[in-house]
């Protein structure tokens, strides 16, 4: 499962990233690391761009980008 | 022995020769409030420095808390040292203390925003190992209250190795005498030598020190680091120049050391966050948020097709405004021009210094300022956009329809500016990161209808598209919105074209932080508001009026004497013969026939007759040649060429030389301004790059001459082409 797989306001931690993709490296500096939570927010218009939030901070990419995390999703508890 | 001299110094002196300042630059993350926080420490002692060589304007403010004064340097925001963009690259260089001319920073403060604290503190790590003292300011700390954010900022400090920090609200002022006072005494009570949070790669890079000996002296260890990380080509060039390839191989070998096949950011990223998040969770923590007004407004205007409707109608309110706000200042600086203009023109005698006057100096001011209404309205919009965080809101919108032009998101702010003027759009590409996308939005920016190129565009369509309606929609309104379109398509069109072909990349990256709405303050907008007008009068400004001048000089030169006496000849018979109005109106009429007859002899109705076999295929005669060639430095002065052209005076209302216009013929009696002709002309005005103000600015911001040069000949050629076709169809 990756970051695209998400649905609104599904919680997830960022398992392993494939660092090697354009981009990504950028994204990690902005905090995108393993063991990272992250929300997503919901998808601009058409599906892409895609807005997420991490640790308070709403920011977005695309999916080609977001296909590089790989995630574990964590289950709501009431 | 040193021998002394006595120097009398003046007391206007002495204040300005002051000794140099203690330099801080206050560095932060984009959308910390970096600049209100700037704005408060140095009120309105500011100025806009410029280093030489490189393509910036930065802030540059002095701060005077109690006895002492600091240099304070507004930079760029920044993620991290690792550069982006040429805007962040600035940023990193300036803290470097690379960039020559500018500057070295003694000291720093972060600015941290207090809802955004670990990206802010993943910057603070990296600062804090450059060897200056620092202090930090913790921004919007009323924001992070609202939201439920708590952070035990005394122990946030511990844990930092000391780094002092204060908590401020830059919007209302609350906590700046704190830290004023702390700026002050920063320098005493704050140690260069703060913690290095990544000890691998201080580790590194004295590794790399050692294996490379005497050499590697000429390098900061900050600089051997962000080497180690990035590559950073100036470091990594002058290394191998010094050292040769051992050096790099070197470089390489500790890089593997620390890093293993991991790219060197990711790992630098990995490293930082993990610590961040381990040792500073419990610092930090989320209570329920506060209820705030409009927070679920703004959750659902957010949402796809809301915000892609209210971003429509947002657009729709600013190109209103800027048409409709603009025009009257407009119309009362034209009035202005002209009456300096008579006024001039009346007190001194006729002859070459009145002309230079009134034609060259009082025109081209006047050519300038005329523009300043419409930038200064559009960008008070993208200012207000950009303060409320709207701005990333729409880049979000528009990047996916940008996607598919080879653009994203981040093109948006430039392609919109470029409806008021293309040089400040042209300035505002530099935050967009990769090369090839930065181009490609350079190149498209020229195609954008400009407010150079409504005058042109009115004059046209009022003399030739009749005003007819269909149902609301009126004919000459969709000629100017098929303009503006037209505009748009040859635009997008031609970064498409760019991306598939010279400057073809893998898709752009596009990354944005999405800030929370937020209310904008009032000063910062204002500064901002004036480094536009500032920014666009420099850059654009002077060679407009240059361009102006020199268009005079080519159109007045060289003088026949034989049309003034013929001129003086005229208006005596006409004194003795007519009397009242018909006497001035004949008056008049000499006078417009003698200017008409001056410019057809002049250097630019000369070149006119030259190159009328270029533009005959496109229906052109002489006269519309001489005033496309007068119009290719810069495209505004078009129309008073075209009024002194046609004897109708240079400072004629539109409505007589639109008349004028519309009765001139070919000797065999049809008429020059056909349709078809009108049409292309208008096509050719709509993809020409007649404007060396942004051929200058595209030089300038590419670095390179073949940029204006490429541009300049695709968009020539365009415009020619499209102009042709559309004449010949017409014709046929």
């Amino acid at each position: 499962m990756d970051l695209s797989d998400l649905k609104p306001n599904d919680k997830a931690v960022i398992q392993s990233i494939s660092t090697d993709a354009s981009g990504i490296a950028r994204l990690m500096m902005m905090g995108l690391v393993e063991g990272t939570e992250i929300i997503f927010v919901r998808a601009s218009l058409g599906g892409d761009p895609l807005e997420f939030q991490v640790y308070g901070t709403a920011f977005s990419m695309r999916k080609e980008q977001a296909q590089q995390f790989k995630i574990e999703l964590i289950p709501i508890n009431g | 022995m040193a021998s002394f001299s006595e120097v009398y110094v003046s007391a206007e002196n002495l204040t300005v020769t002051r000794r140099a300042e203690r330099v801080i630059a206050v560095v932060g993350n984009p959308n910390t409030g970096k600049s209100t926080v700037f704005n408060r420490l140095t009120g309105m002692r500011q100025k806009v420095a410029n280093y030489p060589g490189v393509t910036v304007e930065k802030r540059v403010g002095r701060a005077i808390i109690g006895d002492s004064a600091f240099d304070l340097v507004d930079l760029p925001g920044i993620y991290g040292l690792s550069p982006h963009s040429t805007d962040e690259r600035i940023a990193v260089d300036v803290l470097l203390g690379r960039i020559l001319g500018a500057p070295e920073p003694e000291g720093i403060l972060a600015v941290v925003d207090a809802t955004r604290l670990y990206q802010g503190l993943y910057l603070v790590q990296q600062l804090s190992e450059m060897g200056y003292p620092m202090i930090i300011a913790l921004t919007m700390t009323d924001m992070a209250h609202l939201e439920g954010v708590r952070i035990d900022i005394e122990g946030l400090s511990k844990r930092l190795g000391g780094i002092p920090i204060f908590p401020v609200v830059a919007t209302r002022g609350s906590g700046f005498s704190e830290l004023k006072d702390a700026i002050s005494g920063m320098f005493e009570t704050v140690s260069s030598e703060l913690p290095v949070f990544w000890p691998g790669l201080r580790h590194a890079a004295e590794e790399l020190r050692k294996k490379i000996g005497e050499f590697a002296t000429d390098f900061q260890v900050v600089e051997l680091e962000r080497a180690i990380i990035d590559g950073d080509p100036e470091v990594v060039e002058s290394l191998r120049a010094k050292a040769g390839d051992f050096s790099l191989d070197c470089l390489l070998a500790v890089r593997r050391d620390l890093c293993g096949d991991v790219p060197p950011l990711a790992a630098e990223a990995r490293y930082r966050y993990t610590w961040i998040r381990e040792k500073l969770s419990d610092l930090q923590r989320q209570v329920s948020p506060l209820p705030r007004l409009g927070r679920a407004l703004i959750n659902w205007l957010n949402q796809p097709w809301p915000s892609t409707l209210s971003f429509i109608f947002s657009m729709g309110v600013v190109f209103q405004a800027v048409f409709a706000w603009a025009a009257p200042l407009m119309d009362m600086i034209d009035g202005a021009t002209s009456s300096l203009g008579n006024w001039i023109g009346g007190a001194l005698p006729p002859g070459i210094l009145s002309s230079f006057l009134v034609d060259g100096i009082v025109a081209g001011v006047g050519s300038v300022v005329i523009f300043l209404p419409q930038i200064l309205i559009l960008f008070l919009f993208i200012i207000l956009m950009e303060d409320t965080g709207y701005l990333a809101r729409a880049a979000f919108l528009v990047d996916r329809a940008m996607k598919s032009f080879g653009l994203s998101g981040q093109s948006v702010v430039p392609l919109l500016s470029s409806f008021a003027c293309a040089v400040p759009a042209i300035m505002a590409t530099r935050v967009i990161p990769n090369r090839r996308d930065r181009i490609a939005t350079i190149l498209a920016a020229p195609f954008m209808t400009c407010s150079a190129r409504l005058p042109v565009y009115a004059l046209l369509i009022a003399a030739f598209v009749p005003s007819m309606n269909f149902g609301l929609l009126n004919l000459q309104g969709l000629v100017l919105f098929g303009l503006y379109l037209l505009g748009v398509v040859g635009g997008v069109g031609t970064a498409l074209l760019l991306k598939k072909s010279v400057l073809r990349g893998s898709n752009p990256i596009f990354m944005l932080a999405l800030p929370e709405f937020r209310f904008p303050d009032l000063r910062s907008v204002i500064l901002k508001l004036l480094d536009r007008a500032r920014i666009f009068l420099r850059r654009a400004g002077t060679i407009i009026f240059a361009v102006a001048v020199m268009v005079w000089a080519l159109a007045y030169f060289p003088r026949s004497a034989s049309i003034e006496d013929g001129r003086v000849a005229a208006r005596s018979e006409a004194v003795l013969s007519l009397s009242g109005q018909a006497l001035q109106a004949e008056l008049d009429r000499v006078d417009n026939e003698a200017a008409a007859e001056h410019l057809a002899q002049s250097l630019l109705g000369r070149a006119g007759q030259v190159i009328e076999p270029v533009f005959a295929p496109l229906g052109w005669d002489w006269r519309v040649s001489a005033a496309v060639i007068a119009g290719f430095p810069a495209r505004e002065v078009v129309v008073a060429v075209l009024g002194t052209i046609y004897a109708v005076g240079g400072q004629a209302e539109e409505a007589s030389l639109a008349e004028r216009l519309q009765s001139v013929t070919w000797p065999d009696g049809r008429p020059i301004y056909s349709l078809p002709m009108v049409l292309g002309l208008l096509v050719f005005y709509a993809w020409c790059l007649q404007c060396a103000a942004t051929l200058a600015v595209i030089g300038r911001e590419t670095n390179s001459w073949r940029w204006p040069v490429i541009a300049w000949t695709y968009m020539s050629i365009l415009g020619y082409v499209g102009a042709l076709i559309i004449y010949q169809i017409g014709a046929a």
